[in-house]
């Protein structure tokens, strides 16, 4: 009379095994993936680094791969017509000149989409600073 | 808001001035002083205008042709001398718990004071 079949201990416990290790190669890539996510920013924060401590160091002519996001630029400049008249060339120049040194240092257009973003909601902040340095130099004049 | 009366030292505020504070005669613009405070773009420009208001700090263009150098140029801003002093006062006499200022900038947590 023939047994019926049965696994053998030892398969199973290989089979448990195989499945812990896909459950582990799982997870180690997800984490692959953080610390890879990570190191792009890292580098993109050492390019930036660098390219702020050596200014003579960079082309005079932008980088194709580099360029400005022209939709953040368009939103830089629309954004200082918020700024009382007197401070917004100052302002506009000071974030064309962030949005340059962010895309200098290899931050994508997204990134400097964001950082305009950041911009614009500090935007009421910094035109009542202004307005209240205005009023208070009015007052000592 | 006069040099007397200064600015409300809120915790950005705090961490500008430690920042600038750590070296004073050091010029910095918008983007190194954010990294530097390790705060959010966008958050220093206000808080660097009340600071200048008050007479804690100065600005200056940077000096070179945008046309040669293919680039704007860059707001460069520093303490005052007073300023360095005010700044000092100011942040020792509030009180944020170190341990909040190391979660937030370990970088400048007891360092500049």
């Amino acid at each position: 009379m023939r047994r019926p079949l049965a696994p053998a201990p030892d398969l199973t416990r290989e089979r448990d095994l195989a499945h812990d290790l896909g459950r582990d190669l799982a997870r180690d890539r997800a984490l692959a993936r953080d610390h890879a996510s990570a190191l792009d920013l890292a580098g993109a924060r050492d390019r930036w680094f660098s390219l702020a401590d050596s200014p003579a160091g960079r082309s005079a002519v932008p980088d194709a791969d580099h360029a400005v996001s022209a939709a953040a630029e368009r939103i830089v400049v629309n954004l200082v017509r918020l700024l009382p008249v007197s401070s917004r060339s100052r302002y506009r120049e000071e974030f064309t000149a962030e949005l340059d040194e962010l895309a200098a240092a290899g931050l994508t257009r997204w990134a400097q989409l964001g950082h305009a973003g950041r911009l614009t909601v500090r935007i009421w902040s910094l035109r009542s600073a202004i307005r209240t340095n205005t009023r208070a130099s009015t007052r000592r004049a | 808001m006069g040099k007397d009366a200064g600015p409300r030292m809120t915790l950005p505020t705090q961490l500008v001035l430690r920042a600038m504070i750590a070296d004073p005669t050091r010029e910095m613009y918008g983007l190194e002083l954010t990294q530097a405070a390790e705060l959010a773009s966008g958050t220093v420009h206000p808080i660097l205008a009340r600071l200048e208001g008050c007479g804690w700090v100065e600005s200056r263009w940077e000096d070179v042709d945008p046309k040669r150098a293919g680039r704007p140029r860059r707001r460069y801003y520093r303490l005052t001398p007073d300023g360095v002093q005010y700044a000092v006062t100011a942040l020792a006499r509030v009180r944020t718990p170190a341990p909040l200022l190391a979660r937030l900038n370990p970088g400048l947590a007891g360092g500049a004071l």
